[in-house]
């Protein structure tokens, strides 16, 4: 959680920090909430096609946070105004969908074809996955290996005998192999941003 | 995609666009009311998307979820993620997607049979109608599978006629020939495995001279292409595969492919989901992996694909 791109917005930190007490009764619990109200605003706008949907969320809790500063008791329930602005945002987004190419436009142009770019883009993806998958404990490994190694019904034979096998539910083996997949997932996804500014930078200096 | 429950249906229709207004914005307070529900479909979107990187997903599915998902940017990194885990964790099991199925329509009958028997009196009835049907077929898959020894032995002796009119090589060096997977011929099941699992065997690539072609007609009842490539004589332990559209964009790609030998030729097999293989051409490209990590080029060829 970071309180910097609220900042950006234009709001105060003290309308930040009144947003988390309302959301969790101490600041541990209220960054936690905020965390995960963030999470069901990024799935919101991923879900509902947006483009931008980390800047959608954000923008969403910045109304939220406003709200709060100017009528404190004015949000009974905090997830079902959010939800309610997060569609607002979502219909502006349709009405309006480009109001952020002006932005793309401003950019510097590529050095290198559009092409070029795509394939170095899907070229870090392999090597991302091998890299974050060998970060992993061998365990961990092991365990996502065995859990979508096959398809289909035999999917569900192996995995009720891994929980078996754990000594754990099939909830619970769910839950764990879920938190790894994101854990993966995530690490991939910094992994390929982060090859893809080097390769900007590279390209700006090269210039 | 096993038998789904009704809100995981529901998820789905919601996730691939689906929903009227109402059920959307019913779906909407649902979820984001009961955190439980939310953390649900976020893991019904995570096995949409393993479905689709494993080519579960039937054809009206991919186009909806193309529609919705290779589009938007944010959401294709969910799917080239879902594509990497398909790629490295399904394993080459004896299991193929045509005895699922088998396995799915057997399991829908009997759904459809447990759902309409609700008297004792019609369960009974049920149950002879059952024991009647399976002698039927079991007198029919014995004869069915008389018949396909003889055709077995038949091929045995001459070259496939449909390899021949499955795969037309333009030159002569690199040949490329579709045959059912050899586990399907002489089970009594495989009638319905071979008309929606065909297996194509690429069984040589030796040349590299540009502009060698090969064709690759693909059956409307087929789900996966396995190519088998054979080699030139080569130092490398592995391989990566790579294929692309004539726009030069990646339509398949395995890295770290184990080389291995088969009646004294060495060859790597991948095996690549239908859906994946547009008409047209395309350019299949083998570089070999140093030990020093790096790639170098072996072979590179186009492949044109048609559509029967």
């Amino acid at each position: 959680m970071s309180f910097g791109l609220h900042e950006q917005q234009g709001l105060t930190s003290q309308a930040f920090n009144s947003f988390l007490n309302r959301l969790g009764p101490d600041p541990v619990a209220g960054a936690e909430a905020y965390e995960e109200l963030r999470f069901a605003l990024l799935k919101f706008f991923e879900w509902h096609d947006s483009w931008f949907p980390e800047e959608d969320a954000d923008e969403t809790i910045n109304r939220v946070i406003r709200k709060n500063a100017e009528e404190e008791d004015a949000i009974q329930n905090m997830t079902a105004y959010a939800l309610g602005v997060a569609r607002m945002v979502h219909l502006e987004m349709q009405r309006s969908p480009d109001r952020r190419r002006v932005e793309l436009e401003s950019l510097p142009p590529l050095v290198s074809p559009a092409e070029e770019v795509l394939a170095e883009d899907s070229e870090d993806l392999p090597e991302c996955f091998q890299h974050c998958l060998q970060s992993l404990p061998p365990e961990n490994q092991t365990l996502l290996r065995r859990y979508y190694e096959h398809n289909q019904h035999a999917r569900i034979v192996q995995r009720q005998r891994l929980a078996q096998e754990l000594g754990i539910t099939d909830g619970t083996l769910r839950q764990r192999t879920k938190r790894l997949r994101e854990r993966l997932e995530q690490c991939v996804n910094r992994c390929r941003k982060r090859k893809e500014t080097a390769r900007q930078k590279a390209r700006r200096q090269k210039k | 995609m096993d038998s789904l429950s009704s809100f995981e249906t529901l998820s789905r229709q919601y996730l691939l666009g689906e929903l009227t207004e109402a059920e959307l914005a019913a779906m909407q307070q649902d979820i984001f009311s009961d955190q439980e529900k939310f953390y649900q479909l976020c893991e019904i979107e995570d096995r949409l998307l393993d479905d689709y990187a494993r080519g579960a997903l039937t054809a009206e599915q991919q186009r909806r979820f193309e529609q919705r998902y290779v589009s938007n940017p944010a959401r294709r990194r969910r799917v080239e993620f879902a594509q990497a885990m398909a790629r490295e964790f399904q394993r080459e099991t004896k299991e193929s997607p045509a005895s699922s199925v088998v396995f799915r329509r057997w399991q829908s009958v009997w759904q459809g049979v447990r759902a309409s028997v609700h008297t004792p009196r019609l369960a009974v009835s049920a149950a002879i109608i059952v024991v009647i049907l399976l002698l039927i077929s079991t007198a029919w898959l014995w004869m069915e599978r008389e018949g396909l020894h003889q055709k077995v032995a038949q091929l045995e002796g001459q070259p496939s006629p449909s390899a021949a009119a499955l795969a037309v090589p333009t030159s002569p060096t690199p040949t490329i020939s579709a045959t059912p997977t050899p586990t399907a011929l002489p089970s009594p099941s495989v009638r319905d495995m071979r008309v929606v699992n065909l297996t194509v065997l690429a069984l040589a690539l030796r040349s590299e001279k540009p502009g060698t072609e090969t064709k690759l007609v693909l059956p409307r009842e087929a789900e996966q292409v396995r190519l088998h490539i054979q080699l030139p004589a080569q130092p490398y332990k592995q391989y990566a595969v790579r294929l692309q559209d004539a726009q030069a964009q990646e339509v398949f790609s395995q890295g770290k492919v184990k080389a291995r030998s088969e009646k004294g030729t060495r060859i790597i097999v991948v095996t690549i989901p239908v859906q994946r293989l547009q008409p047209g051409t395309l350019v299949l490209t083998i570089e070999g992996l140093a030990d020093n990590g790096e790639r170098e080029p072996v072979s590179k060829q186009e492949i044109q694909v048609t559509r029967k």
